[in-house]
């Protein structure tokens, strides 16, 4: 504290009154700096958003390559969804650290934006063709995975799991 | 009488010459009438100036007086260091100008930056603008509980509307038969 004192006193005592004020406003605008960079990245913990493409579909995939859905998240959908066979198309983890949007390409046509609104809530967009197709909030209370899915051409269909961690 | 013979007297006279060498200028002195005029007339002038220097009175007291002195002199030497080692010599004052232009870059991506958008699930590319809003979705919601779990179900075509995607009970019922 005593070299703060001291510091305090030399800069106050300083004569030369241009470089003491270039110092001052240099100064203010390193704070300045820090605590946007602050405020901006490191006010929230680290949330982790894993993305999983999921193809649905009631028969076995005819393409050998296709990898199947974690068995965890396979008995996971097969309690709710009606198809018998989940398999892993693409997979993508996001790092929400800030208050910004994220985004992430899923398919040549998806996007997945998500954006951590408070310690306890996000939004998540899809957007589908350039075009918004689901906006809404998630409570992490409430929600450990979402699952938004729709309908393909064939009786079979896509999800994009999030699983928040 | 040179010059050296001369400062010798003086010496001699303010008492300030040497035992070993005054013997000899005494010697000088008795025998080099040159010599011992200088003498008295040095002695005249040292008598004429003695007690005669007028004395100065300060008006404080005498440590007050001396402090003075010493906060002068303490105030320049201060002073003297000031200048010596300047603010723009300083490591800090060094840092703080290229710490200035990080934080001004900071400031500025703090406000400026966009969602970055991966191209492949792994890299970044530049957002779209705002998109449009998909008009004509009907959306299924559903939630698990037990597995905490939200289910948004979105179609954009009519025909799929009444198409659930969760399973039905019954046929589950069907099964475990």
């Amino acid at each position: 504290m005593s070299w703060i004192r001291q510091r305090a006193i030399r800069w106050l005592t300083m004569t030369n009154f241009s470089n003491r004020s270039l110092a001052f406003y240099l100064t203010l605008l390193v704070m300045a700096g820090l605590s946007s960079s602050a405020i901006a990245g490191s006010a929230h913990s680290a949330l982790k958003v894993d993305a999983t493409l999921v193809w649905g579909s009631k028969d076995v995939a005819k393409d050998k390559k296709l990898a199947p859905a974690t068995k965890e998240l396979q008995t996971k959908l097969r309690k709710n969804l009606k198809w018998e066979h989940y398999y892993r198309i693409n997979k993508s983890s996001l790092q929400l650290a800030d208050l910004k949007p994220h985004r992430t390409r899923m398919s040549k046509e998806c996007i997945l934006e998500v954006k951590r609104l408070s310690e306890t809530e996000v939004n998540v967009k899809l957007i589908g063709e350039g075009k918004i197709v689901v906006n809404r909030r998630h409570s992490l209370a409430k929600d450990n995975s979402v699952v938004l899915g729709g309908p393909g051409k064939h009786k079979d269909a896509w999800f994009v799991v999030l699983q928040f961690n | 009488m040179n010059e050296e013979t001369q400062l010798k007297l003086l010496a001699y006279v303010d008492g300030e010459l040497p035992a070993n060498e005054r013997t000899g200028i005494e010697a000088l002195i008795a025998k080099d009438s040159e010599a011992a005029d200088l003498v008295a007339e040095l002695h005249w002038c040292h008598d004429a100036t003695t007690g005669t220097e007028a004395e100065l009175k300060v008006p404080e007291s005498r440590e007050f007086y001396w402090s003075k002195i010493s906060r002068q002199i303490e105030f320049e030497s201060k002073q003297a260091e000031r200048s010596a080692s300047s603010l723009s010599d300083k490591w800090w004052y060094k840092m703080l100008i290229p710490t200035a232009g990080i934080a001004a870059i900071a400031l500025v991506l703090t406000f400026t930056a966009r969602p970055p958008v991966s191209q492949d699930g792994t890299g970044t590319a530049a957002p779209t603008a705002s998109e449009p809003v998909f008009e004509d979705a009907n959306v299924y919601e559903y939630y698990d509980e037990q597995e905490k779990m939200s289910v948004i179900w979105v179609t954009t075509d009519d025909s799929n509307e009444l198409d659930s995607p969760t399973r039905d009970p019954l046929a589950d019922d069907d099964q475990l038969q």
